[in-house]
């Protein structure tokens, strides 16, 4: 069910299959994730689901970066040639950052306030590309003109709190570039943007998404944005993929659930006296068979 | 309930002077619900923080239930205008219970505080009245967002302005938000002013909707209007535009 609308032309980037993960070892401990499967090709794919599906986890899960009492378990979780279940924590060094990268949700956060933005991209250059000197300050400055960063000399001594929103969320990108990833996980990179800086956002992931060759998860709640900007949708709830489709295709979604966040959006091309309320049905959150996810 | 006339505000001076708000006017009626959209940058949080007293450098009339409101407010003053933030997590203090910070506005208004006050501030935007002894952090984003709004009406305000209520909030967590505020509008004669980015949520919410750039109200369209796109200046068009794409299917 999950695959039926892929076009593969390469083997993908990655492959998940039946990713679980619980916090905590008794019975009613949390299951975060619950066999999880799906493929990344170079492609946009689209994680949607509301606060506490799991899409955060999922990212999270990927990238190894999960607190301790997380007890993860997949039958596979292959990145290229590289099995991750086995990757120790040496090895996850090598891939995250340089061949996995995550773009967070808030630049204000993610952001070091007490250093200068061109030293804090610079420290990736020199990690990941061995620069130093002269050679790392030009290959700062291609970076943050590769993200259309205008003035790039006069930003590259600013702090984080002197740019704008906008602008720190493109100066996370530029540093997350520098290390040339494969695959680039961002976690609601737009929902502290305003709408205008959001779509330029947008088209730069885009253009660097076919321009690079990247395969970019894109873990958003906002459906109207995914969407208009993924190739593929998988629609979350509570752990679990509850429905895989073409992005285009969202206004058909089958499963109740889809429909029900469908229908909560307000609409400009129809009026409503009162917006339509989800009820959920316990059925959702039962444990889909994981022969039937694939 | 609002008359704002030729509202003004500014920070600095010579060279950094900036005008968030550059001579802006509207009212809006008893009852109603006021929209406001535009960029960020182009002063919707300005104007609110003007019209709620936070920001007192302003020039101009405001007049809030047919009384002049001054610069400063003072005392009962406080009251008649209440407002409810974008981000619900950062206007409740984290070590602070709900029920301390449903207490504080009437510990500061020397109004009476009890557990049957608070349990009722809790039910009446849906919450169990259990809620008062959890904190922050206990609660979902759309939960504390009720707390915000029970905190808002707790002093029995006549106007609330809504600054991006529903944006931090899930899309089925938005529509349980919005229905409650227009329950509470019905059942307590509240004004609401509300800004929002996104156009579906205005026009759902609002009679009329004014679409602010660079401090001024470029114009005022009623909610019919917007759904039909019938807009004067290139900007609005711009705006219904973008917003429309989202909607295509």
């Amino acid at each position: 069910m999950l695959n039926h609308n892929v076009t593969h032309v390469t083997t993908p980037l990655l492959q998940v299959r039946n990713l679980s993960v619980r916090f905590g070892q008794s019975p009613d401990a949390t299951r975060a994730l619950r066999n999880v499967s799906f493929d990344l090709s170079r492609e946009k794919l689209g994680i949607v689901g509301e606060s506490g599906s799991g899409k955060s986890t999922l990212g999270r899960a990927i990238l190894k970066l999960l607190p301790s009492v997380a007890e993860t378990s997949a039958d596979a979780l292959q990145f290229e040639t590289m099995d991750l279940r086995n990757a120790s924590e040496r090895d996850m060094l090598t891939i995250r950052g340089s061949r996995i990268s995550m773009i967070m949700q808030d630049p204000k956060y993610a952001l070091d306030p007490t250093m200068r933005i061109g030293d804090q991209i610079g420290e990736s250059v020199s990690l990941h590309l061995k620069l130093r000197g002269s050679a790392r300050r030009k290959k700062v400055l291609e970076l943050l003109e590769s993200v259309e960063i205008r003035g790039v000399e006069r930003v590259y001594d600013l702090y984080p709190h002197q740019v704008s929103g906008g602008m720190g969320q493109r100066i996370m990108i530029a540093s997350t570039l520098a290390a040339n990833p494969k695959i680039i996980i961002a976690d609601e990179p737009t929902s502290a943007l305003d709408v205008t800086v959001r779509r330029k956002l947008l088209e730069l992931l885009d253009r660097l998404v076919s321009s690079h060759g990247i395969g970019l998860i894109f873990i958003t709640h906002d459906l109207n944005l995914a969407q208009d900007f993924c190739d593929r949708l998988l629609i979350m709830y509570s752990g679990q993929i509850v429905e895989s489709l073409v992005a285009k295709e969202l206004r058909q979604a089958r499963h109740p659930y889809t429909q029900g966040l469908l229908a909560s959006l307000p609409r400009l091309d129809l009026e409503l006296p009162r917006l339509p309320v989800m009820t959920r049905d316990p059925a959702w959150a039962i444990d889909i068979p994981s022969e039937a996810a694939r | 309930m609002i008359d704002v006339q030729s509202l003004e505000l500014s920070f600095g001076r010579g060279h950094h002077r900036v005008q968030p708000l550059a001579g802006l006017s509207f009212s809006v009626a008893e009852g109603e619900t006021y929209g406001i959209v535009g960029e960020s940058g182009c002063g919707k949080s300005s104007l609110l923080r003007c019209v709620g007293g936070l920001e007192t450098a302003w020039t101009g009339k405001v007049e809030i239930a047919g009384r002049p409101a001054p610069q400063v407010r003072k005392g009962a003053d406080c009251r008649t205008v209440q407002m409810v933030f974008q981000d619900p997590y950062g206007t409740l203090h984290p070590r602070h219970t709900i029920g301390l910070a449903l207490s504080e506005p009437l510990r500061a208004q020397r109004m009476e505080r009890s557990t049957g006050k608070i349990a009722d501030a809790l039910r009446a935007v849906g919450l169990n009245p259990s809620f008062a002894e959890r904190f922050p952090h206990q609660l979902s984003g759309g939960q504390r967002q009720r707390v915000a709004i029970a905190r808002a009406l707790i002093l029995e305000p006549k106007v609330v302005l809504l600054d991006e209520p529903t944006s931090a909030l899930d899309v089925s967590v938005q529509a349980e938000i919005l229905n409650l505020l227009a329950d509470l509008r019905a059942k307590m004669g509240l004004t609401y002013v509300l800004v929002s980015h996104d156009l579906a949520v205005v026009a759902h919410m609002c009679s009329r909707v004014a679409v602010m750039q660079s401090g001024k109200v470029l114009e005022e369209l009623t909610a019919t209007d917007l759904r039909h796109g019938r807009a004067t200046h290139d900007y609005t068009f711009e705006l219904i535009a973008s917003s429309k794409l989202d909607i295509a299917a």
